[in-house]
């Protein structure tokens, strides 16, 4: 379904409920959100579900969300919430019976990670497909220019340029990391109503 | 990262940034469909609360009407009318759609409140059978709980399967089927084949 709304009416189009600019705002975060709900759940399914609740919460949010507020950490707190939620659910040993003090342990990665791992998919999420996919193949994959472009079957100047590109935007794009960097235990900012 | 990477331009990512971009839950794919179940839910929402007047007062007649036409794309049928049996004479009935694993197929889940539990008739289309080492498992749930409603191969056809689930909460509102290897392990496997919202049916 094509999908045309100008940037600036999304949001307020969103505050009044409009279930195409929540369509709109999961094009645009929805892989952010899978991504903090995969770093907390471990469990793919989970996850899914997770997306899935988030933005069905945002969106029964949507009238306290305002607009001088940053959209983007809104919506992460109201996904780590959810996904911490889900990793306690599935702690519980049985459902109405004895409910234990779960104190959720996010394996290996801690919140700050968590938040940062969203606004890197989201950056990484802005960039074209052809860059995203050497970015890709680059880091996830571990694979070189030239098996790049065997692969795809382009010159490895190409994939060299695309490369650069991304790497620009992205190093653009999350400037803000290197520079304030969240001390151990710092809140992220724009926490949402639950 | 690659040895041969252009050094300049991944040296311009702050510290970490490159160690994070490895990371697999960076890169975690969406399930096919989760858009359309997404605003699914959100229109059936809407759909549910609209009688009440909680939202309808914030939502033009166009944007109404786009919320239906959306309910209709979505698949989201209820079923009236007369049944052949009669514990489905007020049974409703919904869509599923399909993931990335079984592309191509669809199905509808029928919802019937019975003395004896809460009775789901999944009719599948272009769904393949299970193959030899695996089956079929459906699930609802709500996100926090999830229960099982058996199991199934279809092996056979795709005639309408029967199953039961021993729960009626009112919360529960997604309905799941999953690919299962026969292996032991009653857990889900996390394999979603089709992916569906319903709302729970009173019992009449």
């Amino acid at each position: 379904m094509a999908v045309t709304m100008a940037a600036t009416d999304v949001l307020e189009r969103f505050r009044a409920g409009d279930a195409e600019a929540v369509r709109v705002l999961y094009r645009e975060h929805a892989g952010a959100v899978m991504t903090v709900a995969v770093s907390i759940v471990r469990d793919r399914e989970l996850a899914a579900d997770v997306v899935q609740q988030t933005f069905v919460k945002a969106w029964r949010s949507a009238a306290s969300f305002h607009g001088d507020r940053e959209f983007a950490p809104w919506l992460y707190a109201i996904a780590r919430n959810t996904a911490i939620d889900a990793l306690r659910a599935e702690a519980k040993p049985t459902r109405g019976g004895h409910e234990p003090e779960v104190d959720v342990h996010v394996d290996g990665t801690s919140l700050e990670q968590v938040w940062e791992g969203y606004q890197i998919r989201h950056a990484v999420d802005a960039l074209p497909p052809d860059e995203r996919d050497v970015v890709r193949r680059s880091h996830l994959l571990g694979q070189t220019h030239d098996q790049i472009a065997t692969e795809l079957g382009v010159p490895i100047g190409t994939v060299k340029s695309r490369s650069n590109r991304a790497h620009r935007r992205l190093a653009t794009a999350l400037a803000h990391l290197g520079a304030n960097r969240p001390a151990h235990g710092a809140v992220v900012q724009g926490e949402a109503e639950r | 990262m690659s040895d041969d990477a252009d050094t300049d331009a991944v040296g311009d990512l702050p510290e970490g940034i490159a160690a994070a971009l490895a990371r697999a839950d960076v890169w975690a794919p969406l399930p096919a469909g989760l858009e359309d179940a997404v605003i699914g839910a959100i229109t059936f929402e809407q759909r549910r609360a609209a009688p009440r007047g909680a939202r309808s007062s914030s939502l033009p007649w166009w944007l109404a009407a786009a919320a239906a036409l959306i309910v209709v794309v979505a698949g989201i049928v209820v079923v009236t009318g007369a049944q052949d049996d009669a514990d489905e004479a007020d049974g409703v009935a919904f869509a599923l759609a399909a993931t990335e694993l079984a592309p191509g197929a669809s199905a509808t889940a029928q919802f019937s409140a019975t003395p004896a539990g809460l009775r789901i008739v999944l009719d599948a289309s272009d769904l393949p059978g299970a193959g030899p080492d695996e089956m079929y498992e459906a699930w609802i749930g709500n996100g926090d709980v999830r229960v099982s409603c058996g199991t199934f191969h279809l092996r056979g056809g795709d005639d309408p399967i029967s199953l039961w689930a021993g729960t009626e909460d009112p919360s529960f509102d997604t309905i799941t089927v999953t690919r299962e290897p026969l292996d032991g392990d009653a857990a889900s496997s996390g394999q979603v084949v089709l992916r569906g919202q319903f709302d729970m049916p009173a019992r009449s």
